[in-house]
C-alpha cells in the first residue's frame, strides 16, 4: 500500500509554498494565537468573561456553533450530480467541499467546548465512559450524528482523493453505497441542528416547527456562497481548473434556496406578528425593541436587506451570471446567514427571559478572539488540506511522481497502466 | 386558613425560639459583609428553629403521627411576624398584604461581574490540616451512619432507610429507586442492571477499572499539565456518576469532599447522601396573597444553601408584578428597591425551581447530570455537570443558575450540614438551583425559605400525605402552577 507515500507526500506540499502562503498561514496562526492566550483566560476565570449571564445563557458560541452546523452540509447539492449523474468537473468542488465540512464540523464541535463550563469534563459524554444521555437527550443526538457526519466526509474526502493519487478510477459501488448514506445524513445534521431548540417548550421563540425547514434552507443559502468564494479564490491562488458552468449551476441552486429562506421567514413574521400573542414578544424585541432595548435592531433588518439584496440580485439568471452580482450575493447572502444564526436564532429566545428579564447581550472581546480563534483553526485545517487537495485532484501530485525508478510496482498491473509512458517523469523523489 | 394556623400554633412557637437564636447569633451577625448587612438582621433568625435535629429527634416529628415526618408535614410554622422585625413607623397594613411592611433586602444584581479577591479568604485559613485531623473530618464515612442522629427508634421510619450502608451496588441502588417513573430513562443509562448475578458484578469491577484507567488517561493528557495532579484532584477528574458509585466510592467521594472544604474554609462539613424515602413526593405551596415581596426568602436560601455571594447567586426570584397583571411575567421584575415593602399597586410572586414533575430541564442533559429523585425533587450531580447549559434553556421557569465564575462564600458562612446533591459548595462551570433543601427535608426538617417567611406565605410538605397540610390547600384552596400549558406539571403551587 501507498499511505505512507501519500502522507509523505502530502505533508511535504503543504510545507511548501510562494510568500503570500506562508504570510496566510503566519496570519492564521497569529489570531489562532489570540485566541488560545483568551481562551485560557475564560478556562481560568471561568465564563464570566464573556457577556453571558443567567437570563440569557447562550449566545455567541452557540450561534456560531449553529451556523458551522448549516456550513457542513453545503456538499450535499453538489455529491447527487457530481457522482450518480458523474459530472465529471465537479468532482473537485465536491472533494473540496467535503474538506470544507470537514473543517466546519471541527469549528462547530470547538464552539460546543468553548462555550461549556467544564471542558475538562468532556469524556463525560463518551458512551461506557461517561454516560451520552442518548436517546433522550437531543444534545447526544447532535453530537452523534456530527461525529457519523466527520468520519463519513473524511472517508469520502480521503477516499476520492487517495485514488486520484494512485492514478486509479474510484469504485462506483463503494462510492454510491457512501453517497446514499451521505444525503440522508447531511440533512439529519440540519434537523437535528434544528431539534436542539425546536425541543424546547419553555421558549416560544423556538418552538416552531418551522424552523426545521428554515434551517436546512438557510444552510443551503450560506454553504454554498462559501463555497463559490472559496473555488474563486482558489482559481487564483492555487491554478484551481473550473468550468464557468460550475458556478452557473451553483448560484441556480442557491437561488431555489433563498427564495424557501425568504418564504420561511416570512411565514414566521406572519405567524408570530399576525396572531399577536405574547409569545411575539421574542419578535417584536428583534425587529423593533422593547422598553428602549434595542441592541438587535440593527442586526436584524441588516440581516433582512442581505438576504433580500442577495435574492434580488440571483433572481435574474442573467444577472447573477456576472462575476460582480454573483459575488456580491454570494457575500451578502453569507453574511445575512452568519447574523442570522450567530445572533438572531439565539439571542432573542432569551430576551426577555422565561421571568420576562431583559439583558441586553454584547459579546466580550474574550467571545470576539476565541471566536476569532476557532475560525482561525478552521481555515488553517482547510488551508493545508486544499493546498494538497487540488494538485491530486488535478493530477499534479501523483504516486508516479513521487517513486525513484527502481520503487515502480512491478505487481500491479493497474498501476503500471496509470503509470505507463510517464515513467521518464518518475524519477524525482520528494524527499 | 384559621383552622391551619391553629393546628400550625400547636407544634411550634418559633417567635420565641427566634428570639434565642438571636441573641447566640448576635455577635457574628454584626461580622457579616456589609452588602448583605441589612438582609441578616432577621436571617439565620431561623436557622437555629428545629434544633430537635440536632438532639437526637427527627426534625419536628412528633412520635405519635410519625406519618408527617417524611415531609415535616405537620410541622408548619406560626405565620406570625416577630416583632424586631416590623417597622413601627411603617404605614398601616393593609391586610392583602398579610398585614405588615418590611425592609427590603437588597436586589440581586443581574451581572455581578467584579473580580474575586480571595485574599480576605486565604487570610483566614490557617496550615493545612494534620493527618489526624483529616482522619476526623469524615464522621460519617467512618461511622457508616448520617448525621444527625436519626430517629433510631425503628417505630418512626425516619431515615431507617440509611442506618445500615448498602452492601452492594445493586441493594443501594434499590433503596434509591422507589419508583421508575420518576427516574424516567435514567436508570437504564447509567446504572448496571438491576439484577445482576455476583459473577457479572466482578467483571462489573474489572471494567470499571478499566474505565477509570482510560478516563485516567484521558483526564491526565489534558490536565496534567496545569494541575500538580495531587491524588485527590485525580479522583475528582476521574469520578463517575453518582449513580454509578459504590458504596465504597461514596465514602471516598465524601471523604475527599469534606478534606476539600476543610482546606477550603476551615470548616467541618458533613455531607450526607441520603436517599430519598419511600412513599413521600414533596411539594410546595406558596400563598400569594400574603407575600409581602421582603426577600428574606431569597437571602435565607443562600445562606442555607451556600450560594456565591460574588458573583452574587439566587435560586429564589422574587417578581414584583403591576397590580392587575396577575401573572402575566412579563410585567413583573426582579430588580425593584424601594425602602418599604409591599408597596402600593405592586403584587409579588417568588419563583424558584418548580420541582416539575415532568421536568424538561432533565431530559435534554447530554451527560444525565440531573434527574429527578423518587421524592420528587430534581438534582444535579456537580461533579458530573459539564456545564453546557442546555437545561437552563430548557427551563421555562429561569431556576436554574450558573456558576460563571469561582463561587465564593465567606468561610464563616459557610453551612457546613450539608447534602452531596444539594447544599454543598458548588465549582466554576456547573449548573445549580433549588432543591427544596433537600439536607433539610430528607431529616425531616423544613426548607430554609419557609422557616424566614415572616408572613408565612409558604407552605412545604408531603403530597402523598392524605391530612398533611399540602393535601388540605389542594383541596380546599384556589390553588394554580406557573405555566401550565407546558404541562411540566409543577409540585409547586400558588395560591390565594
Ligand atoms: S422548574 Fe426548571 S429546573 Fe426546576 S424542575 Fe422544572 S424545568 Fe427543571
Ligand atoms: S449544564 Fe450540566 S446539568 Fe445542565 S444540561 Fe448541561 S451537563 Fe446537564
Amino acid at each position: 500500500m501507498w499511505f505512507f507515500r501519500f502522507f509523505k507526500a502530502s505533508i511535504l506540499t503543504m510545507l511548501r509554498g510562494g510568500k503570500w502562503y506562508y504570510l496566510w498561514l503566519a496570519f492564521l496562526l497569529g489570531l489562532l494565537g489570540v485566541g488560545c492566550l483568551a481562551y485560557w483566560h475564560q478556562f481560568t476565570q471561568g465564563l464570566i468573561v464573556t457577556g453571558m449571564r443567567d437570563p440569557l445563557s447562550w449566545a455567541f458560541y452557540i450561534g456560531n456553533f449553529t451556523f458551522m452546523d448549516g456550513l457542513a452540509v453545503t456538499t450535499v447539492l453538489l455529491v447527487v450530480p457530481a457522482y450518480f449523474y458523474d459530472w465529471r468537473s465537479l468532482h473537485t468542488p465536491v472533494v473540496l467541499g467535503q474538506l470544507l465540512a470537514v473543517c466546519c464540523v471541527v469549528m462547530a464541535m470547538l464552539f460546543v467546548t468553548v462555550d461549556i463550563g467544564r471542558p475538562d469534563r468532556s469524556w463525560h459524554l463518551i458512551p461506557w465512559l461517561g454516560v451520552l444521555n442518548f436517546p433522550r437527550s437531543i444534545l447526544a443526538w447532535d453530537i452523534s450524528v456530527l461525529v457519523s457526519f466527520m468520519a463519513l466526509n473524511v472517508l469520502l474526502a480521503f477516499y476520492a482523493l487517495y485514488r486520484a493519487f494512485l492514478g486509479k478510477e474510484y469504485n462506483r459501488k463503494i462510492l454510491f453505497f457512501l453517497i446514499a448514506l451521505y444525503v440522508p445524513l447531511a440533512l439529519g445534521v440540519q434537523t437535528i441542528a434544528a431539534f436542539l431548540y425546536v425541543g424546547l417548550p419553555g421558549r416560544p421563540y423556538w418552538n416552531a416547527a418551522i424552523l426545521v425547514p428554515k434551517f436546512i434552507a438557510s444552510a443551503l443559502c450560506a454553504g454554498p456562497a462559501l463555497l463559490l468564494l472559496i473555488l474563486q479564490v482558489l482559481q487564483k491562488t492555487h491554478a484551481l481548473k473550473l468550468e464557468q458552468r460550475v458556478f452557473e449551476k451553483i448560484a441556480e441552486w442557491m437561488t431555489y434556496a433563498m427564495a424557501a429562506t425568504l418564504l420561511l421567514f416570512g411565514a414566521e413574521v406572519f405567524k408570530e406578528m399576525y396572531s399577536d400573542t405574547k409569545h411575539a414578544i421574542h419578535m417584536k424585541y428583534l425587529f423593533f425593541g422593547l422598553h428602549g432595548k434595542t441592541a438587535l435592531v440593527k442586526f436584524a433588518w441588516g440581516s433582512l436587506l442581505m438576504q433580500v439584496i442577495a435574492f434580488a440580485l440571483y433572481l435574474s439568471p442573467k444577472l447573477r451570471k456576472k462575476t460582480w452580482a454573483m459575488n456580491l450575493g454570494a457575500l451578502l447572502i453569507y453574511f445575512g446567514v452568519y447574523l442570522e444564526k450567530g445572533i438572531i436564532l439565539v439571542v432573542p429566545a432569551y430576551t426577555p427571559s422565561a421571568l420576562g428579564i431583559i439583558y441586553e447581550y454584547q459579546p466580550s472581546w474574550v467571545e470576539w478572539s476565541v471566536s476569532a480563534g476557532v475560525f482561525a483553526l478552521g481555515f488553517l485545517l482547510f488551508t493545508l488540506m486544499v493546498k494538497v487537495a487540488i494538485p491530486v485532484m488535478q493530477g499534479e501530485l501523483q504516486l508516479k511522481h513521487c517513486l525513484k525508478v527502481t520503487e515502480l510496482p512491478m505487481q500491479d498491473p493497474e498501476l503500471q497502466q496509470a503509470l505507463g509512458g510517464q515513467k521518464s517523469a518518475a524519477g524525482q523523489d520528494d524527499a | 386558613m384559621s383552622g391551619l394556623s391553629k393546628q400550625t400554633q400547636s407544634v411550634m412557637t418559633p417567635a420565641a425560639k427566634a428570639q434565642q437564636a438571636r441573641a447566640a447569633e448576635g455577635s457574628e451577625t454584626k461580622s457579616r459583609s456589609p452588602s448583605f448587612s441589612s438582609a441578616r438582621v432577621s436571617l439565620g433568625t431561623f436557622k437555629a428553629t428545629p434544633s430537635q435535629g440536632s438532639s437526637g429527634g427527627c426534625g419536628g416529628c412528633q412520635p405519635s403521627s410519625c406519618g408527617g415526618c417524611g415531609g415535616g408535614s405537620n410541622v408548619s410554622f406560626d405565620p406570625r411576624l416577630p416583632k424586631s422585625n416590623v417597622d413601627p413607623r411603617a404605614p398601616l397594613p393593609t391586610a392583602a398584604f398579610g398585614g405588615s411592611t418590611l425592609d427590603l433586602a437588597p436586589a440581586p444584581s443581574v451581572a455581578a461581574v467584579a473580580a474575586l479577591s480571595h485574599t480576605a479568604l486565604e487570610k483566614a485559613l490557617g496550615p493545612m490540616p494534620s493527618e489526624a485531623q483529616v482522619a476526623q473530618m469524615a464522621p460519617w464515612a467512618e461511622q457508616g451512619k448520617p448525621q444527625g442522629g436519626g430517629c433510631g427508634s425503628g417505630s418512626c421510619g425516619c431515615g431507617g432507610g440509611e442506618a445500615k450502608e448498602p452492601a452492594s451496588v445493586n441493594e443501594a441502588l434499590e433503596s434509591y429507586v422507589t419508583d421508575d417513573t420518576y427516574l424516567g430513562d435514567l436508570t437504564q443509562w447509567i446504572a448496571p442492571p438491576p439484577h445482576a448475578p455476583a459473577a457479572s458484578l466482578q467483571k462489573l469491577a474489572r471494567r470499571e477499572f478499566l474505565r477509570q484507567l482510560l478516563i485516567g488517561g484521558i483526564a491526565g493528557i489534558g490536565l496534567a499539565q496545569n494541575i500538580a495532579c495531587k491524588p485527590d484532584q485525580r479522583a475528582e477528574m476521574v469520578q463517575q456518576h453518582y449513580y454509578r458509585l459504590s458504596p465504597k466510592d461514596r465514602k471516598e467521594v465524601i471523604a475527599r469532599l469534606e478534606r476539600e472544604y476543610w482546606s477550603k474554609y476551615r470548616k467541618n462539613a458533613k455531607i450526607s447522601m441520603k436517599p430519598a424515602k419511600k412513599g413521600v413526593l414533596f411539594g410546595y405551596a406558596l400563598d400569594l396573597s400574603l407575600c409581602i415581596g421582603c426577600r428574606k426568602c431569597v437571602y435565607a436560601c443562600a445562606e442555607e444553601n451556600n450560594l456565591s455571594r460574588d458573583p452574587q447567586i439566587h435560586w429564589i426570584k422574587v417578581l414584583q408584578m403591576d397590580a392587575g397583571h396577575g401573572l402575566d411575567l412579563h410585567h413583573g421584575t426582579p430588580f425593584y428597591n424601594p425602602e418599604k415593602v409591599p408597596e402600593a399597586g405592586k403584587t409579588y410572586v417568588p419563583v424558584a425551581c418548580q420541582q416539575c414533575a415532568d421536568p424538561p430541564c432533565t431530559k435534554i442533559c447530554p451527560v444525565g447530570a440531573t434527574w429527578r429523585e423518587p421524592d420528587g425533587i430534581t438534582v444535579i450531580d456537580y461533579n458530573w455537570c459539564i456545564g453546557c447549559r442546555y437545561c437552563m434553556a430548557a427551563c421555562p421557569y429561569d431556576a436554574r443558575a450558573f456558576n460563571w465564575a469561582e463561587p465564593s462564600i465567606p468561610a464563616n458562612q459557610l453551612n457546613t450540614d450539608m447534602h452531596y446533591l444539594g447544599n454543598r459548595p458548588r465549582m466554576k462551570g456547573v449548573v445549580d438551583k433549588c432543591t427544596f433543601c433537600i439536607q433539610r427535608v430528607r431529616e425531616n426538617r423544613l426548607p430554609a425559605c419557609v422557616e424566614s417567611c415572616p408572613v408565612g406565605a409558604r407552605k412545604f410538605g408531603d403530597l402523598n400525605d392524605p391530612n398533611g397540610e399540602l393535601q388540605y390547600i389542594l383541596k380546599k384552596k384556589k390553588v394554580l402552577v406557573l405555566k401550565e400549558e407546558l404541562n411540566t406539571k409543577p409540585q409547586f403551587f400558588y395560591y390565594y
